[in-house]
């Protein structure tokens, strides 16, 4: 069939190689919500997958991103009503410091970028730019490579976690920083071993530490969750993959739809 | 008691979750805090030169959260009647009125409006408009939370890992421009330490003539409307380094079943409140997500159907609202005749006559607060929150890990959403050690829960000077000062 590509299963993409599209100008946000709508802009865009690694598809994740975390879809500025101005003369003693910050117009963008800028000029990088403590490694896996006795887990289709049995065995590569000790050794019968409570002395370094910056206090992605596709026209899983614009659709009655509506090619 | 002795008793106490870390709860419970206050306050840093001058009687506690402010004064006991609900935003009509606060509720006509908002991503950003939001609630005669400044204490929170800059600009407005008597800043979460926490786990409440002392180990999940944040802490302190935040919330909830309705139904594009209230009430999240995508399968057979009949349909209509009759939208089980109908004639006159549009949703329902849970369903490359209290956790000693866990406490509009709990739990169970037990716990009232734990510490005098900064203190010492008491690197 001409024009789409039927993926072997939605849930084990690795990407490479399907269906690549060289870079054409794509514009997600040219494409019409909805065809009848003028002034719509299109508030989605295509592959909406981890997956999907081609340069045009990542900047379109990212606009729809943007998208995802407006105030309004449409751009507006809406002024404070005058009735909420101070009168002229009626506060004469607003300080400098109020003055500035009420006519400030840095967005909350313009804050971290200052902030990132000033932890890059800090010489000392201890302070609030301190590396996250251990590479963000979910618990489970933490033991994998010293314990034998860890389950791996098996990606399931649909992409949802198996319980797993896990050591609790001093996951956190630096231990001596709070005292704990690997009391089992390699020993697996001491695997259940009890961690070492900290002392109140490590409690109060611990609750000294200064606060990580925005970037650092984000969310790491995910490990091991493999990366799930939907049709972007009725949400079932998208193993079906446009040729022309990367989208993604789970079979012929929404690939039709999208040809009709929304593939690139009738914006391109 | 010497602070040594105290530390020792810390020490024991924590040691004492751990001897068996497998029991689950039950009626000598190893998880129990059972710190008593005089440790407690013998183990707070020192602060020794609190100003001498007594704080007004009157403490007003902010919750200034970016889609509502909650608000109110504390008592020697607080309730949730307290709290009031304002909404942090300006938003204008679509004949150009601007509303500001509280006044929004009273427009009707909710289709179009734009809406302004000073707190951005969970950060206050914008003081212009805060500011006219602010002095509509609490410096108009009219407002129930009128008060004046210089005669009251004011509780503010604000979201885990705000920037430096960010936190000055508020502190110069509150002493500067508001001029409140006395002050203190709080990661909002960390307020939510003096609910009586152990209660929630089926523990006997606390005795009600003492004063509420923070739990001893806490991790707080707060999914609201611009984020969902990871906090843990002890005795009420934030453990700063092991914060973690999930860049979803309510908003991009809200904008993301905007776009799944628009591209299927109605273009709702610039519908905002009425996609979220539908949101509020279509939305649920899925124990099993496979299972429910089948089920919710366009064109899947009517025998198909019926064979997963056991279950009630996850297939709904939602009745859009409609302003000039005053008709909220509503959901109400799918009728496959009555959609037939529809598809024919374009739209459905019901008996009275009145034109009725409506919406047939199924895995709209589930698809989107399961961004909660996989946030790479949208493409982002972030852990889903129960990955990110793992993640928080690796922040911290491992002995600590079991008290966390079992002590785990969530907060934010996003707990209401049916599911949203259980599924928490269960992959917070799945990733953690097996050894740790899981306890997880939500609040009479999520929204107001970081209200309300504010208002149980102010109901005690002594923690609330003890927390306390005065506006004759800040005038004396200045706002560099002000900014490393609250950032507990200096003690007073
Ligand atoms: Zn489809
Ligand atoms: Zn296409």
């Amino acid at each position: 069939m001409p024009g789409i590509e039927v993926l072997p299963n939605s849930a084990s993409i690795t990407a490479p190689g399907w269906a690549y599209v060289p870079d054409n100008g794509f514009d997600p946000s040219k494409t019409a919500l909805q065809p009848s709508g003028a002034r719509k802009r299109a508030a989605r865009t295509t592959g909406l997958a981890a997956g999907d690694t081609t340069a045009r598809q990542q900047s379109a994740t990212l606009k729809h991103l943007l998208e995802l975390d407006k105030d309004n879809h449409r751009d507006v500025q809406i002024p404070v009503p005058a009735r909420f101005k101070d009168k002229s003369g009626a506060r004469v003693k607003t300080t400098p410091n109020v003055r500035r910050i009420l006519t400030s117009q840095k967005t909350f963008a313009n804050h971290l970028a200052d902030e990132e800028a000033a932890l890059a000029t800090q010489e000392q990088p201890a302070l609030s730019q301190t590396p996250r403590p251990p590479a963000p490694t979910p618990l489970r896996n933490a033991s994998v490579g010293r314990r034998s006795s860890t389950v791996a887990r098996e990606p399931s289709a649909a992409g949802e976690g198996q319980p797993v049995t896990v050591t609790l065995h001093a996951p956190v590569e630096k231990s001596g920083r709070y005292g704990s000790e690997d009391v089992g050794g390699s020993n697996p019968l001491l695997r259940s071993y009890i961690p070492q409570i900290p002392s109140a002395a490590a409690m109060e370094a611990l609750l000294a530490g200064p606060p990580l910056s925005y970037n650092a206090a984000r969310s790491a992605p995910s490990i091991g969750k493999p990366p799930r596709h939907f049709c972007e026209i009725c949400g079932y899983w998208g193993s079906v993959r446009c040729l022309k614009c990367g989208a993604r659709v789970c079979g012929l009655d929404c690939k039709n739809a999208h040809d009709e509506g929304r593939c690139l090619k009738f914006y391109g | 008691m010497s602070r040594s002795r105290a530390e020792q008793a810390d020490a024991r106490l924590v040691s004492g979750y751990l001897i068996r870390p497998s029991g689950g709860p039950g009626p000598s419970n190893p998880l129990r805090c059972t710190l008593d206050c005089r440790i407690y306050l013998e183990s707070m840093p020192r602060r020794s030169a609190v100003h001498e001058k007594n704080l007004p009687d009157r403490t007003l506690v902010v919750d200034n959260g970016a889609y509502t402010i909650k608000a109110g004064f504390s008592s020697s006991s607080p309730t949730l009647k307290d709290c009031h609900t304002i909404p942090n935003c300006l938003a204008r009509e679509r004949d150009r009125k601007v509303w500001v606060g509280s006044e929004i509720e009273s427009i009707r006509d909710f289709g179009e409006v734009a809406f302004r908002r000073p707190v951005e991503k969970g950060y206050l950003v914008n003081w212009e408009s805060e500011k006219a939001i602010w002095d509509s609630t609490f410096l108009t005669q009219k407002s129930k939370l009128h008060c004046d400044p210089h005669d009251t204490n004011i509780i503010l929170t604000e979201a885990p890992n705000t920037t430096a800059a960010l936190q000055t600009n508020c502190d110069q407005v509150v002493f500067e421009e508001y001029e409140f008597a006395s002050y203190s800043r709080h990661v909002g979460p960390s307020l939510n330490a003096y609910h009586d926490i152990q209660t929630l786990f089926g523990e006997p409440p606390r005795a009600s003539h003492l004063p509420a002392v923070p739990a001893e180990c806490l991790l707080v999940i707060d999914s609201g409307f611009s984020h969902s944040t990871v906090t843990p802490l002890y005795k009420g302190r934030p453990i700063q380094q092991a914060f973690r935040r999930l860049d979803v919330g309510g908003k991009l909830l809200t904008n993301y079943l905007k776009e799944l309705l628009s591209i299927r139904h109605y273009n709702l594009m610039n519908e905002e409140q009425l996609v979220n209230d539908a949101k509020e009430k279509i939305s649920f999240v899925s124990a099993s997500f496979g299972q429910d995508l089948e089920r919710t399968r366009k064109g899947m057979s009517k025998k198909g159907r019926e064979a997963q009949a056991n279950e009630a349909d996850v297939v709904v209509d939602y009745v859009l609202p409609d302003y000039n009759a005053g008709v909220h939208g509503y959901m109400r089980p799918h009728d496959p005749s009555l959609a037939a109908k529809v598809k024919k004639m374009g739209a459905m006159a019901n008996p009275g006559g009145v034109v009725e549009d409506f919406m047939t949703l199924g895995n709209e329902r589930f698809a989107v607060p399961e961004l909660l849970f996989n946030p790479a369903d949208v493409g982002m490359k972030e852990a889903g929150l129960p990955e990110a209290v793992l993640q928080s956790l690796t922040g911290l000693p491992p002995g600590l890990w079991p008290a966390m866990l079992a002590n785990i406490v969530v907060v934010g509009g996003n707990c209401l959403i049916d599911g949203f709990m259980e599924r928490l739990e269960t992959e917070i169970r799945q990733l953690s050690p097996t050894e740790c037990v899981v306890r997880i716990a939500g609040l009479t009232d999520p929204i107001k829960a970081t209200w309300l734990g504010g208002a149980y510490m102010a109901a005690d005098p002594a923690a609330l000077k003890a927390m306390q900064v005065t506006r004759h203190d800040y005038l004396e010492y200045g706002s560099g000062w002000l900014s490393r008491v609250f950032a507990g690197t200096i003690t007073r």
